[in-house]
């Protein structure tokens, strides 16, 4: 049985250091959570730079491949275009020795990068094509 | 001596705040607040960024896909048996060609006259796609229903080009609009400006499947 003298003791509030104890975990559970936004945030921009990236690499390889194979120049192209680079390559398809080819095959490499430092991230694109006829 | 608590009056035992304890705690009730109100107003403008930014990225997403299947997939058919023109028409703002349509939701797949144009749309310029099943030997105008959709919407700037196949005077060049019938460019570029965070997307480039001949 409790007295009203003794539950009037055992009512004591929380001490200013408890309250601030609380508050610092209160900001840092906040701080996480708001931490997810950014992220999620600073995601979905790196996609829409894969997608902006994939874009100019699919366009870059059609242009390539849509060339007459008589105009198809061989080695390295590249240039920069929105804040993205992109680099072509254009060399002879080094084929199994044992397969027999009557035309001649190119592989087709296209890269695009963007971003710095460690932040750097790109998409490459592979394809091969049939070259002029011998 | 000291009396025992219940027999104190309401008031003695009710000491109340000091001004500093009330100071201290209207302090952290307005540090929570205002932390609070930060917190939601970042949460929803961050939230409301990354839900323009996810649309505008799906948009242009199914517009690319869409343009870059059904071009890559064209035909080239004669408008009619006596002449060598081809049922493919480029302008700046519009294009017109043919190419099947996957089966789907009780369609058949068939043959459809696609036409993409650049319109001025109440007050914003958007990507349209108007699409009807094409019918051999009917005219240009057509009778069956057109159905139609709009692929990107909030445009700023939008073109398509146009590249000749190879001559023998030199390199080939984009051109705005494509004024050989008998023949089909080779490759259709795409350029588009839209509004919102991702301002300028890369040209999109497609390859046509037929260069030159007519079935």
């Amino acid at each position: 049985m409790s007295s009203p003298q003794s539950s009037l003791a055992a009512q004591h509030g929380y001490s200013l250091l408890e309250v601030l104890v609380a508050f610092a975990i209160l900001a840092l559970a906040v701080a996480t959570i708001l931490s997810l936004f950014a992220t999620g945030l600073r995601n979905t921009a790196v996609a829409a730079d894969y997608a902006r990236a994939l874009t100019m690499a699919e366009s870059q390889l059609a242009t390539l491949l849509a060339k007459e194979a008589t105009q198809l120049e061989m080695g390295v192209t590249e240039g920069s275009e929105e804040g993205l680079h992109w680099q072509s390559q254009v060399e002879p398809y080094e084929e199994p020795a044992s397969v027999v080819q009557p035309t001649p095959l190119y592989r087709i490499d296209v890269r695009v990068d963007w971003g710095e430092g460690e932040r750097q991230r790109s998409v490459a694109l592979s394809t091969l094509r049939l070259g002029k006829m011998p | 001596m000291i009396l025992p608590r219940q027999h104190r009056t309401p008031m003695q035992s009710s000491r109340g705040f000091t001004l500093m304890e009330m100071m201290i705690a209207m302090l952290l009730v307005g540090m929570a607040l205002t932390i609070a109100f930060a917190a939601l107003r970042f949460a929803s403008r961050s939230w409301e960024r990354t839900d323009t930014l996810v649309s505008g990225l799906d948009q242009w997403r199914v517009a690319t896909s869409v343009v870059r299947r059904q071009l890559s997939q064209m035909q080239a058919i004669r408008a009619d048996e006596s002449s060598r023109k081809l049922l493919f028409f480029g302008s700046p703002e519009q294009l017109e060609f043919i190419a099947p349509a996957p089966a789907q939701g009780g369609r058949l797949a068939a043959l459809y006259r696609y036409r993409l144009r650049f319109v001025n749309e109440e007050g914003e310029k958007v990507l349209r796609l108007d699409y009807r099943p094409y019918f051999p030997g009917e005219d240009s105008a057509g009778t069956a229903e057109v159905a139609t959709s709009v692929l990107v919407s909030g445009l700023l700037e939008g073109r398509f080009d146009y590249m000749a196949p190879p001559q023998s005077s030199g390199e080939p060049q984009w051109q705005g609009a494509w004024n050989t019938p008998e023949r089909l460019p080779t490759m259709v570029r795409m350029e588009l400006q839209v509004q919102g965070p991702i301002a300028s997307w890369p040209p999109l480039v497609v390859m046509l499947p037929v260069t030159g001949g007519a079935k």
